[in-house]
């Protein structure tokens, strides 16, 4: 499940094989400093994390996953829509903020109940359970947001356009 | 072949999947994982217990599956990692062996900066040093009192559930020191996303909206910092005014002589829409102001991260883009005085110097946290495992130890070796403060945002807690989640 829950998250073999090294090794690290109760649910919890980080270090190269490609041979335009949905979703959790990501992943990829995500993560089940409406609704208006042609982006603030210094 | 975009948007309200996110989740969970990795064996490591992790029995056999089992690859990766990593972290990375900051040569060091010229620092008062945000604030340092907002009437214990539902009408203070009940201030109005700073003596709590209140004498003054809102609408009585907060950060220097305000700046700009005449863009702003005066001293853009030096003279900035630089500013006027080019690979998201000024450490998202010799400008000490990005850190008294704290947990690490010490396991931190010794650490944490509805639930997740660090142990906690 560790595993599968990374992959949910990537995507991507080689991204999967690294955070899934990454996180057994973090969690023998933290063995040696700490009693671990649930080895299952930190197992999850620290590929989560390196899962996340993973997507956010990703720029906006799209990746095309050859496995994805060669297992559908059939319906070809509904699994591109999939695909790229699935691929859309990705890049939105990793623009959630720390808590709220890990909790939506946790409970939607990794499949954890609510009272074992809170449990990992050290926080009430009733936060839990916010963090994910939260997540969910900013899941959402982005992913509609990304097809709607109509909104207009705010520029960056640093531009040299907009920037002004009274230096 | 069709748009898939056209498609996607098309399909959005397929009354099948009327959420896109569910809709997303199940195109997710159609891709099945690839097959034949072996690092599923490695996986049931998880249901063996932790004594025959530490009995060494359950490693052996982790060691033989990879061996047997698993691609060359991931075994000798594994085989890399347990013989290397109990080296110096920074051992790795020959690239940041001797990498230097540039501009912060010994010659060229900013007065103030050097480890001999640094007036002493301000002893940890035996005071209040922060406030965090919501209609209840909390104050904290561990030699110091607690500080929280509510609607209640009665002098409440530490530990005690808050109720969130009513804005605060009585501020009441925790001298845990001297007493686990509260003392009740009464008449301080606390609304429901009041943001709030406490001066650095502690005596002192001053609202974003101006308002100063003396602690000891009850009474208040008013500063102009320019509003707390900016207010959207019309003034007829009949028309409801909007408020959009202006006002998202204060936070005093070191010596409590300014103001570090973050602010949204509302632009107004015309609209490229043929039914739109103008569109509303904020900008994130940083203003110095002088404190008590609120003589605007600087008015400058914001980067990802501020943070104040030790020695009250300068404040750090860094930039938005990945392999982004820490610009230095001068207090007086704001302006750059010098840029430190660290070799951050990703994004900064902490920065903050020790407080005798020997070391500049910052959280990098590429590659963990870095420390380094601000006279030398070398590279001091790396370390690459802490399992996400630090967005607090925090310099022990002494300048030993470093506490990094992101959305989960607090890691204690020990400067001189950039060995972990401890971890402590506090969510969403949004302050830390040490206690005088270094021996205690005192964390704030809060998730609290407006859900809004008929009854106008505001949520604060909010706690306090004092940590016996070395000894991974609450000593005091003040708890302000809601009930289950």
């Amino acid at each position: 499940m560790v595993f599968e829950t990374s992959w949910r998250l990537l995507g991507n073999r080689a991204d999967v094989e690294e955070c899934v090294q990454e996180a057994l090794l973090d969690a023998f690290r933290m063995h040696s400093r700490q009693v671990v109760d649930n080895w299952g649910g930190l197992l999850r919890l620290l590929v989560t994390r390196r899962s996340i980080d993973c997507l956010r270090r990703r720029r906006h190269a799209k990746e095309i996953s050859p496995e994805a490609y060669a297992r559908h041979g059939d319906e070809p335009e509904q699994r591109a829509v999939e695909r790229e949905l699935a691929a859309r979703l990705r890049a939105a959790v990793s623009r959630l903020p720390d808590q709220q990501a890990s909790v939506f992943a946790l409970q939607c990829f990794g499949e954890m109940s609510r009272s074992e995500v809170a449990g990992v993560l050290g926080i009430t089940e009733n936060a839990v359970g916010v963090a994910l409406h939260k997540a969910r609704t900013q899941l959402n208006t982005m992913l509609v947001e990304e097809n709607d042609d109509s909104v207009a982006k705010p520029r960056d603030a640093e531009s040299p356009a907009t920037a002004k210094d009274s230096n | 072949m069709k748009n898939p975009t056209n498609d996607l948007q098309s399909s959005a309200d397929h009354p099948a999947h009327p959420d896109v996110v569910e809709r997303a989740l199940d195109a997710v969970r159609s891709q099945p994982a690839p097959e034949g990795l072996g690092v599923d064996v490695l996986l049931k490591a998880a249901d063996w217990s932790p004594a025959d992790l530490i009995a060494g029995t359950a490693r052996s056999r982790v060691l033989s599956v990879v061996f047997v089992v698993a691609p060359v690859g991931i075994a000798a990766a594994l085989l890399l990692y347990f013989n290397w990593f109990s080296n110096s972290p920074t051992s790795r990375f020959p690239d940041y062996d001797g990498a230097g900051i540039a501009g912060l040569q010994p010659s060229g060091i900013t007065s103030g900066i050097t480890s001999s010229g640094l007036p002493a620092p301000t002893p940890s008062p035996a005071a209040l040093m922060g406030v965090y945000r919501t209609h209840f604030q909390s104050i904290a340092a561990a030699d110091a009192p607690v500080m929280v907002a509510t609607g209640h009437q009665e002098s409440l214990p530490v530990g005690a559930y808050l109720s969130y539902r009513r804005p605060g009408s009585k501020l009441h203070v925790w001298n845990w020191n001297q007493s686990t009940q509260s003392q009740v201030i009464d008449g301080v109005e606390f609304l429901p996303y009041d943001l709030v700073a406490l001066t650095p003596d502690g005596k002192r709590l001053l609202w974003a909206n101006g308002e100063l209140l003396d602690l000891t004498t009850k009474a208040t003054t008013q500063i102009d910092l320019g509003g707390a809102f900016h207010l959207a609408g019309s003034y007829h009585e009949h028309t409801q005014v909007a408020k959009v907060p202006r006002i998202t950060r204060l936070e005093f220097t070191p010596d409590g002589k300014h103001l570090l305000i973050s602010l949204n700046a509302i632009q107004l700009r015309e609209s490229d829409h043929p039914l739109r005449d103008q569109d509303i863009f904020t900008e994130p702003r940083l203003q110095i102001v002088e404190f008590p005066s609120g003589k605007l001293v600087a008015h400058l853009p914001v980067g990802l991260a501020v943070s104040m030096s030790h020695n009250n003279r300068d404040f750090y900035v860094t930039k938005r883009e990945p392999g982004s630089v820490i610009a230095v500013h001068a207090l007086q006027d704001g302006k750059q005085t010098r840029v430190i080019q660290p070799a951050i690979r990703g994004f900064a998201y902490a920065v903050t110097d020790s407080p005798d000024g020997k070391y500049l450490a910052a959280a990098d998202s590429e590659s963990g946290l870095l420390v380094w010799n601000i006279e030398s400008g070398n590279l001091h000490v790396r370390v690459p495992s802490l399992p996400q990005t630090a967005r607090r850190l925090s310099f022990s008294p002494s300048g030993k130890y470093i506490a990094s704290s992101n959305s989960v947990e607090i890691t204690i690490i020990e400067v001189a070796t950039g060995e972990i010490l401890a971890t402590l396991r506090q969510s969403a931190v949004e302050q830390v403060y040490w206690s005088s010794d270094d021996a205690q650490l005192t964390a704030v944490s809060g998730l609290h945002y407006y859900e809004g509805g008929p009854e106008q639930i505001y949520v604060h997740l909010n706690s306090v807690s004092t940590w016996d660090w070395r000894n991974d142990k609450r000593v005091k906690h003040l708890d302000t989640s809601h009930p289950q």
